[in-house]
């Protein structure tokens, strides 16, 4: 990891409520930020706040747009933008999802779930190369929250995930929340999920909470990043650290915004589980 | 299924969908209500005044109706609302309202000026660098985070009286005001100005490229006190000028 640590560090998403803070505290438990690339991909001061927080903290850079899971190729425009905001960043970690979100120039505004056949992972690879080729990094692709599967779908997402992995190049971020909501969604196993994903390509975790919504009846649970990490997901980090060793980890929030305070006991929460879990091996309990 | 995100209908969508127990209409609005919630949030967060002003009930029914009309273009979401001033001036619940899309395009202007780019600003010493026959024919070009906009309704005042620290009624009776305005970023923030009608001739014309000296007949013909070196030097100090050349024959560029 940059600047000077040697271990994966915790750290959190940045938002823009958060940014002055950040910069007159500069909390030093905090070893690295995530912010989401499209709200600095303009001329605004605040990519110039990261500029100056980059000095101290290890940087990721995730994107919410550049749709690799879409049918059509990435945005070249949207790639090109990507790409000027990460050679003046030079993030540690650029990462994106395995989700569609553009659709003939319409942006939707969400991570959209794509069928998991051969042909929508060759087109996935073809997007990742394309997109990697352009940025000249190491993308980390993100296992997404799903709230619908398609019966036509072949591949199950973490073969999805390790196949586009080894075709590409690309590292995985696993984001430990999302297993959860869909296991509690879909009753998909996290433990079998995370086994079968590949050690080696499995680059960081990211930690959210979530909320309970009813849809038809039943109860559905919703990745909306608004509310603290809840024990069983931590529960699930411990044995994902485990098992894939200590990596970069981001605590997200991105509605109900708490005072920065929290999320930094969050962060460090993660570094002691990481600590934790990189030295000892027994089983824990997430049900 | 962007067509189902988009308020249609898809069959054959909805026959792939798997069937997990719950109805699969129900699952792609799960989508669709995450779409249009993140979205008025984008919204609020780009237009906060037009929310005060209208109370965040209503404003989430105005987003709805708009998000149905004019999803976004592109992921960088600061973007979007472009269209939202004019959908507020036609959207009928509004009417009573007639300020409102002005107050709209304000929070764009400003919304605008905080996201654009920053080119390197000229001092004012470059205009020694053209002889007095020269000046007539000068023309500017500006920080992309420049704005005007013209109202007759007293814009800059609610937006003020609507901000955490305005005190208590501070905007007091509401009454047509013709109120033009330049926005613009200093220090990093956003700001606006009051401009007199002839100070906003005369910056409307250079922002269009016109010479200096028609620039200056348009604003004089609307405020013959209009003060032409104070509102160069203001030009200048704010940092606002980034290219000035000369259109006549013998043009010397800088």
């Amino acid at each position: 990891m940059a600047n000077g640590q040697s271990d994966p560090a915790a750290g959190i998403g940045l938002r823009s409520a958060h940014i002055d803070e950040m910069l007159s505290t500069r909390p030093p438990s905090l070893g690295l930020l995530e912010v989401h690339a499209e709200n600095y991909m303009s001329g605004s001061p605040a990519v110039a706040a990261l500029d100056n927080l980059r000095r101290d903290y290890a940087l990721s850079v995730h994107g919410v747009g550049l749709s690799l899971g879409g049918a059509g190729e990435p945005d070249p425009d949207h790639l090109a933008r990507l790409k000027a905001l990460t050679e003046r960043l030079e993030p540690n970690l650029i990462s994106e999802h395995l989700a569609w979100s553009v659709h003939v120039g319409i942006y939707f505004n969400d991570l959209l779930p794509l069928p998991y056949t051969e042909e929508s992972l060759r087109i996935a690879c073809r997007n990742v190369d394309r997109a990697q080729d352009v940025l000249r990094r190491r993308l980390l692709i993100e296992n997404p929250a799903i709230y619908l599967r398609f019966r036509h779908a072949t591949i199950d997402e973490p073969v999805f995930l390790a196949e586009l992995a080894a075709r590409t190049g690309c590292s995985i971020l696993c984001d430990v929340n999302n297993l959860y909501v869909n296991w509690k969604n879909f009753g998909l196993d996290p433990v079998a999920y995370l086994d079968a994903l590949p050690r080696e390509a499995v680059g960081e975790f990211h930690l959210a909470g979530h909320h309970k919504s009813d849809a038809d009846g039943h109860t559905i649970l919703i990745d909306d990043h608004g509310a603290p990490v809840v024990e069983p997901v931590w529960a699930l980090y411990e044995h994902a650290v485990r098992q894939f060793g200590r990596r970069a980890t981001i605590v997200e929030r991105d509605t109900n915004l708490p005072p920065l305070g929290e999320l930094i006991a969050e962060a460090g929460r993660a570094t002691q589980i990481a600590e934790r879990g990189a030295v000892k091996s027994k089983p824990v309990a997430f049900a | 299924m962007a067509r189902v995100l988009r308020g249609g209908s898809d069959p054959e969508l909805l026959a792939a969908i798997a069937d997990d127990g719950i109805d699969a209409v129900a699952r792609l609005r799960i989508y669709r209500n995450h779409m249009t919630i993140t979205l008025t949030e984008a919204l609020k967060a780009n237009f906060p005044v037009v929310c005060r002003l209208v109370d965040e009930r209503f404003f989430a029914y105005a987003a709805h109706e708009y998000i149905a009309i004019a999803l976004p273009a592109e992921p960088s979401l600061w973007a979007y609302g472009a269209g939202f001033a004019d959908f507020l001036a036609s959207f009928p619940p509004c009417r009573d309202l007639v300020y409102l899309p002005d107050v709209a395009r304000l929070e764009r202007a400003i919304g605008a000026a905080f996201h654009a780019p920053h080119s390197n600003a000229l001092p004012l010493s470059v205009l020694a660098s053209f002889s007095q026959h020269q000046a007539c024919d000068l023309v500017f070009s500006f920080q992309p985070a420049w704005g005007h906009l013209a109202s007759d309704w007293p814009v800059d005042r609610i937006w003020l009286a609507h901000q955490d620290q305005a005190p208590a009624n501070a905007l007091g009776t509401l009454a047509p005001e013709a109120t033009r305005l330049e926005i613009y970023r200093a220090s990093g923030r956003p700001v606006f100005r009051r401009m007199t009608a002839g100070e906003f001739a005369f910056r409307q014309a250079l922002a269009r490229g016109t010479r200096l000296e028609e620039a200056t007949d348009a604003a004089l013909s609307l405020d013959f006190l209009f003060d032409l070196p104070a509102t160069l030097r203001h030009l200048f100090d704010e940092g606002l000028v980034v290219g000035c050349d000369c259109v006549a024959t013998d043009a010397k560029e800088v």
